[in-house]
C-alpha cells in the first residue's frame, strides 16, 4: 500500500496531467497585465508621498517630542460604505470580522450582536499579514505569510505596538488573558520547545516538551495557554491521532502531568478549555468515516485537569470542538459528517447536563470563538458550496440557547 | 519592500508562480478554460494590488491567495455544476483499488479541504504558506490538512 501522501499526490497528478499549462502561459499573462488599465502613475505616487512627507514634517515639527510616545495614526484606505462604527470602546469584549468593503479594516460586534467598532489598520503595516483578534478583541496578532515565525502585535485601536520573530516557530496561540501568547518551536532534530510571548512580542522560554524520533509522523500543539491558571496544555498527534498530553506550568516549565493515550482506544481529537481546567478527549469514532475499522475509544469524555477525573461521558460519535469561556458549556459535533462539513452541532451545559442549542445544517462550521468568561459562542457558519462572498454567516449562541444572527456575510477574524 | 513598477517587474516577481497559480485554479475549477480565465483575472488583480506585496519571499503565497479567491468567485458565479461520478471498474489490483478509493474520497471533499491538500501535498507548500493562501494561521492550516486526511481514509498513515 502506498503511503497516503503519494496517493494524494498521484490523484492530483492524474488530474493535472490531463490539462497541462500552456507553454505560452507566462507570455499570455504578461500581455494581459500590460493591457490592464494602468495603476496610478509613478509620478502621482511620488507627489502624494512628497505631500505626505511634507505634512508629516510639519506636524512632527509642531508636536516635537510629544510625538515620540504616541501610537501611530493608521492611514485611512477609503471610507466604508457600510458604516464607520468608530474606535472600539475600552474594556468591552468584541468579536471582529473583516470589513467586507474596506480592506484591511475590521468591524467589531459586541456579544449582543451590535456593531461597536471599526478598527482601521494601516494597509502598509498589515499587508501580507493574517490578522486575528485576542480572545477579548482588545489586541490583534498579525502573522506573516510565508516561511518562519514572524508576527506583529496591534493594540485595540489597530496601532502597531510590537513585533517579533522566532526561528522554527510553527504555532502561536493567544493566552486566556488576551495579553500573552504561547508558541511552539521545532528544530531540525525535532526538539519541541514551548515559549510564551508578551504582547510586545518578546519571547520567554518555558520548557522542552519532547524530542521526536519519528520525524514527520507526529506534531505537538498547544491546545490551551492560560496565564490565569499558570499552565499550558500540549498534545502530541501521531499520524492523525492524539497520542500524548502534557500539562506544563508556565512560570517554571515544570511538567505537572503527562499522559500517554492507549493506542487500542484511539482518540480523534483533544481540546482544552481556555483556562486549562478541563480537557475533552473525543473518540476517533467521532471523526471516522463509515469504513473506519481502527479500535476507537468507547466514549468521548470531559476530564478535570487538576485530578484527571472524568466529569462527563458522551457517546463515542460526539466530538467536542471547544469549551465556553466560563467552562460551563461545550460545543460538540454530534456525529461524523458524511461529506466533511460539521453540520450536526449541539451546545451542552455540561454542568447540568443538558443541551441548550441544536443545529443540523445545512451550513457547515467554519470556525468559532468563545466569549471570555461567559457561556456564549460565536459561530462562523459557511455554505459548503461557497456561494457567499465573504463566506461566513456569524451566529451568536448565548448561554441559554437563544441566538443572535449578525446580518450579512463576513470573514471572521478569529 | 518589493515594488513592481512595470509589467516586466511584475513578471519577474509573479512570473515564476504562474504555473502554480494555473495548477491551483485547475484543482479548484476542474476546467482548463475557466482555470486560465481565473488565472488571468488573478494576475491583473495582483498587478493592481502589487503595493500590498511587502516581501518577495511571500510572493508565491500572496499570489496563490488571490488565485484561490478568484476561483471561489468563479464557483459562486456558476449556475450549473458537474456531478463527477466515479468510474465503474471491477476487480482492480489492491494497490490500484487503494488509489481509486483515495480519488473517490478526494472528489467528495469540500473545496477548502481539497485546496489545502493540493497546496501541501502537490505543490509542497509548507503549512505556513498553506495558511497564508487559505487566510488562516499555520496551525489552522495544519488542522485543515490533518482534518482532510482524516476524512479521506482514517486508517492510513500520513507523513508530512
Amino acid at each position: 500500500m502506498k503511503d497516503l501522501r503519494s496517493e494524494i499526490r498521484s490523484a492530483f497528478e492524474k488530474e493535472q496531467a490531463e490539462n497541462p499549462p500552456s507553454p505560452e502561459l507566462r507570455r499570455t499573462m504578461a500581455q494581459a497585465v500590460a493591457a490592464a488599465p494602468a495603476r496610478d502613475g509613478r509620478l502621482q505616487w511620488l507627489a502624494v508621498a512628497a505631500a505626505l512627507l511634507l505634512g508629516l514634517a510639519v506636524v512632527a515639527g509642531l508636536m516635537s517630542t510629544r510625538l515620540v510616545n504616541r501610537a501611530s495614526v493608521p492611514a485611512k484606505p477609503h471610507p466604508s460604505p457600510i458604516a464607520d462604527y468608530g474606535p472600539p470602546p475600552p474594556g468591552v469584549p468584541l468579536i471582529y470580522v473583516d470589513d467586507p468593503v474596506s480592506h484591511p479594516w475590521l468591524i467589531g460586534f459586541d456579544w449582543s450582536g451590535k456593531p461597536r467598532a471599526t478598527v482601521k489598520f494601516d494597509p502598509q503595516q498589515v499587508g501580507g499579514l493574517t490578522v486575528t483578534m485576542a480572545p477579548d478583541g482588545q489586541q490583534f496578532l498579525g502573522v506573516q505569510g510565508g516561511k518562519g515565525g514572524h508576527w506583529q502585535f496591534f493594540g485595540r485601536l489597530g496601532q502597531l505596538v510590537g513585533s517579533g520573530s522566532m526561528t522554527n516557530a510553527y504555532q502561536i496561540r493567544w493566552a486566556d488573558d488576551g495579553t500573552h501568547l504561547c508558541a511552539m518551536t521545532s528544530d531540525n532534530q525535532s526538539l519541541y520547545f514551548l515559549w510564551t510571548l508578551d504582547s510586545k512580542g518578546s519571547p520567554r522560554p518555558v520548557a522542552e516538551v519532547a524530542r521526536d524520533s519519528t520525524v514527520g509522523q507526529s506534531s505537538l500543539d498547544v491546545i490551551s495557554c492560560s496565564f490565569t491558571n499558570n499552565l499550558a496544555i500540549v498534545v502530541r498527534t501521531t499520524v492523525a491521532w492524539p497520542s500524548e498530553i502534557w500539562v506544563i506550568r508556565l512560570s517554571d516549565g515544570v511538567v505537572l502531568s503527562h499522559h500517554i493515550y492507549d493506542p487500542s482506544q484511539q482518540l480523534g481529537s483533544v481540546v482544552a478549555s481556555p483556562d486549562g481546567a478541563y480537557v475533552a478527549e473525543s473518540s476517533s469514532a467521532s471523526v471516522a468515516t463509515p469504513n473506519f475499522t481502527n479500535p476507537h475509544a468507547p466514549s468521548t469524555v470531559l476530564r478535570r485537569v487538576a485530578d484527571w477525573k472524568v466529569v462527563l461521558t458522551l457517546p463515542a460519535q460526539a466530538q467536542v470542538l471547544g469549551f465556553s469561556g466560563d467552562d460551563t458549556h461545550v460545543l460538540i459535533s454530534k456525529q461524523p459528517s458524511e461529506s466533511g462539513g460539521l453540520v450536526h452541532l449541539e451546545i451542552i451545559d455540561w454542568t447540568v447536563p443538558h443541551g441548550v442549542w441544536n443545529y443540523d445544517g445545512p451550513e457547515a462550521l467554519d470556525r468559532f470563538t468563545a466569549r471570555p468568561g461567559g457561556g456564549d459562542f460565536a459561530l462562523a457558519l459557511i455554505d459548503p458550496s461557497l456561494r457567499a462572498s465573504p463566506p461566513d454567516r456569524v451566529l451568536l449562541v448565548h448561554a441559554d440557547g437563544t441566538t443572535t444572527d449578525i446580518p450579512g456575510h463576513y470573514e471572521a477574524a478569529w | 519592500m518589493s515594488r513592481a513598477d512595470t509589467p516586466a517587474d511584475f513578471d519577474l516577481l509573479i512570473g515564476p508562480h504562474l504555473e502554480a497559480g494555473y495548477r491551483t485554479a485547475l484543482a479548484v475549477l476542474h476546467d482548463r478554460d475557466e482555470a486560465e480565465d481565473a488565472l488571468q483575472e488573478a494576475a491583473v488583480k495582483a498587478w493592481r494590488r502589487i503595493g500590498q506585496l511587502r516581501q518577495a519571499a511571500s510572493a508565491r503565497a500572496w499570489f496563490l491567495a488571490i488565485v484561490a479567491n478568484q476561483c471561489r468567485s468563479v464557483r459562486r458565479g456558476r449556475w450549473w455544476s458537474v456531478l463527477r461520478l466515479p468510474d465503474v471498474r471491477t476487480e482492480l489490483p489492491e494497490a490500484e483499488r487503494d488509489s481509486v478509493d483515495v480519488e473517490r474520497a478526494m472528489r467528495r471533499l469540500p473545496d477548502a479541504d481539497r485546496l489545502a491538500l493540493f497546496l501541501h501535498f502537490y505543490l509542497d507548500l509548507p503549512l505556513e504558506e498553506v495558511g497564508a493562501v487559505l487566510g488562516v494561521s499555520a496551525a489552522g492550516a495544519r488542522t485543515r490538512v490533518y482534518g482532510a486526511v482524516k476524512k479521506l481514509r482514517p486508517g492510513l498513515e500520513m507523513d508530512s
